[in-house]
């Protein structure tokens, strides 16, 4: 069912009210336009566009936008950039913290301003501003690849957000939209040998990356515009499905960049869904 | 103009780029599709679209009549051979949304300056048929634009809504008369025929010292609502960017692209293909032998962007596509 | 010149309309699809577009509050808009008036306290001009809003009002603003809370009541037209994000539960 801001959904006497509604005069009323969802005694409005808004747990890909004293500011597509503390992320072992927490430019050699990175949200510290941590090995610096970006709705949670399409590019889908399609790097190489190398991790050199990759994460990007442009939710499934799709058609990567394309495409694809 | 990339995202786009594997999986002379729309601004004498990705250009042109002695220096001889605009483009802020709005009015002054120059270049604008009565009116071209929204190449998708919108201009047929007035000494010409309008073509010799008679003017042709097109308008000169990456260069750039490629130079390349203008932009240099090698070749693609850009605007279908400025497709 | 005739002997406006006859009203979402909503409105000849950003992480820091989002708003007016070319510039006195009107429109109506510290950015593009600028910026406003998923009390509904003796007319061209006395109501429909009235002219306090009354029925009535433009795309949303699966049969719109 659909409302519209200023519209009485229900009785606030009966019901609970949830994101996306306020209560007035004894009425549960909708502050947004969207589908009206309810979890027994809970009423809430799920909008159909919307900015990221951040839980305990999600995967984000994110953008450093600032270089702070013992920490990093990053561009989440949120209401607020996120941060990202000194003692939330993987240091050589060798670092004395300390030495870092007032220089801004030692901070640079792990994190700088544009560097684009995949961390998972903690739980914050109050007044609605995330808190990220890269902790795990499968977290850090990004790269091998491009990024794009898409609305957060198109985003569904899943058990993991890291997915190998059978084409050989690994994909991460950001819950707050930033999705970085690179070249496949096999598990086993991530983990490194014992130690931590700090100089891997935090390298902004790309390996060498041979033409087929290339072509192959263009024609995923491509896929993923198309998708995002018919409001399709984003799966590693579907993907898969429609690359499947491209490559029987025998369509380059910039052929899908044709409207009538990608219009077939969507078409084509989410009817085998 | 772009956010900021990361060293890594701008090197695999260079690398790329250096091996002809675009982002989109373009090749480096491709172009993505160009929407165009004539006529969307109706209290305009001329406008239109363009769109490219999500670059959105909305060009309007006017025509004043105007006194020539108000806006031309009296004894500049140059200036009289020349046809009279004005004309600006603004960027709008919810183009560049992550650019602080101080830096927008030099992005906006820069393109501007440019558009001047074009419209500048000589026999871009047809003189002859903008005169209404020689040495006295003139229609005074506006010709304005709004970047609506940014998704790289600016420059050339604001020369194809200008092209477009010349394209679209009617100019009103007018017809010239003369006022004799009584005491009009002047035998040459003729008999004073005191207070009557007479229908002459007036032009009159100055440099013989013959005083004007009065208020030499024009009127609108009756019954002509649609006005004749610009003349020469199949000719004017399209505006081809070269994003330069030693040794290649490419076309129709994205805004991660541009970000890693600051040297450009901007081609203005006419239909038949002669290069009628060249502007740098960025800090780095250029080699004269570098651009010597892409100019024949760049030349040639803005030869065909020319013709297909006439071709869309000859296309009756979207002439006249109304003024509905939502959603463009 | 001939005289301009706000009301003919049939009692019709000059461009045919009857006292309180709405202009053609047209209205498009997501016309800029890389802004967070955009809408776009159109008032018989009036143009104007909405791009709305946000909330996001201020520019300026110093500018922002702790317990609230930050609303700006910025206008663009094109050369071409009104009769006579005019190049914006920064600063100008009416558009700084109009930018302030709507910025003071909107502030109690978002939910500014669920983004403390952040800000949202609402830009307005003035394409065509016959009147009615400050009612169609608070109408583009309000859908481009709705269609950036920002929560609001209600829509804001806006539109002009004018006299001519005793006759109250509604949605008023150029002409008739340079003419007659006239206001602008912006109001929330469901509670018929006024967030904005703005005149420039006189008008005797004995008209006014009635001008008002009717300027807030039209307001409602604008609503009802900008609610079936959201809807639709709403429902075309939620179609598409249900995978695409063919759910063509309508689904239902009543709001009792």
């Amino acid at each position: 069912m659909l409302t519209s801001p200023g519209e009485v959904i229900t009785s606030a006497m009966e019901f609970m009210r949830g994101h996306g509604t306020f209560v007035e005069d004894g009425s549960v009323v909708a502050s947004l336009s969207g589908t009206i969802e309810r979890v027994n005694k809970l009423v809430s409005v799920r909008a159909l566009q919307t900015r990221y808004h951040g839980e305990v747990g999600d995967l984000v890909v994110g953008r450093i936008t600032e270089v702070q004293a013992a920490r990093w500011k990053v561009d989440v597509n949120s209401h607020q950039d996120a941060i990202l503390r000194l003692s939330s992320v993987n240091l050589p072992g060798g670092v004395q913290r300390r030495k870092l927490e007032s220089d801004e430019l030692e901070m640079r050699k792990f994190f700088e301003e544009g560097d684009l990175l995949v961390a998972e949200v903690q739980p914050m510290h109050g007044d609605g501003v995330l808190s990220l941590h890269t902790r795990s090995l499968k977290y850090g610096k990004l790269r091998n690849g491009q990024l794009i970006s898409v609305s957060p709705v198109l985003i569904r949670r899943r058990s993991t957000h890291f997915c190998t399409l059978p084409c050989g590019v690994d994909l991460i889908l950001g819950m707050n939209g930033y999705i970085w399609i690179a070249k496949h790097v096999a598990e086993n190489e991530r983990e490194g040998e014992e130690g931590f190398d700090a100089e891997a991790v935090y390298s902004n050199k790309n390996d060498d990356i041979d033409l087929e990759t290339r072509a192959a994460i263009s024609r995923v990007s491509n896929l993923i515009s198309i998708f995002a442009r018919h409001s399709v939710p984003l799966t590693d499934t579907i993907l898969a499905k429609a690359y499947d799709w491209a490559v029987q058609q025998e369509l380059s990567p910039k052929d899908l960049l044709r409207t009538e394309t990608g219009d077939n495409m969507v078409e084509m694809v989410t009817a085998l869904a | 103009m772009a956010a900021p990339l990361s060293k890594a995202e701008s090197s695999y786009l260079s690398t790329g780029l250096l091996l002809s594997e675009r982002a989109d999986g373009r090749s480096l002379l491709d172009y993505r599709p160009i929407t165009l729309a004539t006529g969307v601004v109706p209290s305009a004498n001329g406008s239109a679209r363009a769109r490219v990705g999500d670059t959105d250009v909305l060009v309007a042109v006017k025509l004043d009549a105007v006194r020539l002695d108000d806006v031309v220096d009296g004894d500049d001889e140059r200036q009289e051979g020349k046809a009279q605009f004005v004309c600006s483009v603004e960027c709008s802020p919810s183009a560049l949304p992550h650019l602080p709005t101080d830096t927008l009015p030099d992005l906006s002054s820069d393109l501007t300056t440019l558009l001047s120059y074009y419209l500048s270049l000589p026999s871009l604008l047809p003189l002859r048929q903008l005169l209404i009565v020689p040495r006295r009116r003139a229609w005074q071209l506006s010709v304005d634009a709004l970047l609506l929204s940014y998704g790289g190449n600016v420059t050339d998708v604001l020369f194809a809504a200008v092209r477009a919108a010349l394209w679209d201009l009617r100019v009103p047929k007018t017809r010239n008369f003369v006022y004799d007035t009584p005491d009009a000494a002047d035998s040459a010409l003729g008999p004073g025929l005191g207070g009557f309008r007479i229908e002459r073509a007036g032009v009159l010799d100055h440099a013989r010292g013959l005083r004007r008679p009065e208020a030499a003017d024009f009127e609108l042709e009756d019954g002509s609502d649609e006005g004749v097109p610009l003349e020469g308008r199949e000719l004017l000169p399209v505006c081809i960017t070269l994003n330069l990456l030693t040794p290649i260069f490419y076309l129709d750039a994205l805004p991660a692209e541009e970000a890693c490629t600051p040297c450009r130079v901007i081609l203005f390349v006419r239909p038949s293909g002669a290069l009628c203008g060249l502007h740098r932009v960025g800090d780095s240099e250029i080699m004269p032998a570098e651009l010597k090698q892409v100019l024949h070749e760049a030349v040639k693609h803005g030869q065909e962007l020319a013709k297909a850009l006439n071709d869309r605007l000859r296309d009756p279908k979207i002439a006249s596509l109304g003024s509905n400025l939502g959603a463009f497709s | 010149m001939s005289r301009f005739e706000p009301l003919n002997a049939g009692n019709l406006r000059s461009d045919g309309r009857r006292p309180l006859e709405l202009r053609s009203f047209s209205a498009e979402l997501t016309t800029h699809p890389s802004a967070d909503g955009s809408a776009s409105v159109s008032h018989g000849l009036t143009q104007v577009t909405a791009c709305v950003y946000g909330p996001r992480e201020a520019k300026n820091r110093a500018q922002t509050m702790h317990d609230r989002a930050l609303v700006n708003i910025e206008v663009e007016v094109a050369p071409w808009a009104g009769e006579v070319r005019r190049q914006r510039t920064k600063g100008d006195r009416r558009t700084a008036e109009f930018a302030a009107s709507v910025k003071a429109t909107f502030e109690p109506v978002i939910q500014t306290t669920l983004y403390p510290r952040s800000e949202i950015d609402i830009h307005i593009h003035v394409l065509q001009l016959d009147g009615g600028l400050l009612q169609a910026g608070i109408n583009a406003t309000t859908l481009a809003l709705v269609d950036a998923g920002i929560p609001m009390l209600d829509y804001v509904s806006s539109l002009s009002a004018g006299l001519y003796h005793t006759t109250a007319m509604l949605d008023l061209t150029n002409l008739e603003e340079s003419d007659l006395p006239s206001v602008t109501v912006a109001v929330l429909p469901r509670s018929g809370k006024v967030t904005l009235v703005s005149m420039e002219t006189r008008l005797h306090v004995d008209r006014f009541e009635e001008m008002f009354k009717l300027a807030m029925e039209g307001g409602k009535v604008l609503r009802g037209e900008m609610d079936k433009v959201v809807r639709e795309r709403t429902k075309v949303l939620a179609r598409q994000m249900e995978g695409g699966a063919a759910q063509d049969e309508d689904r239902m719109e009543t709001d009792d539960l």
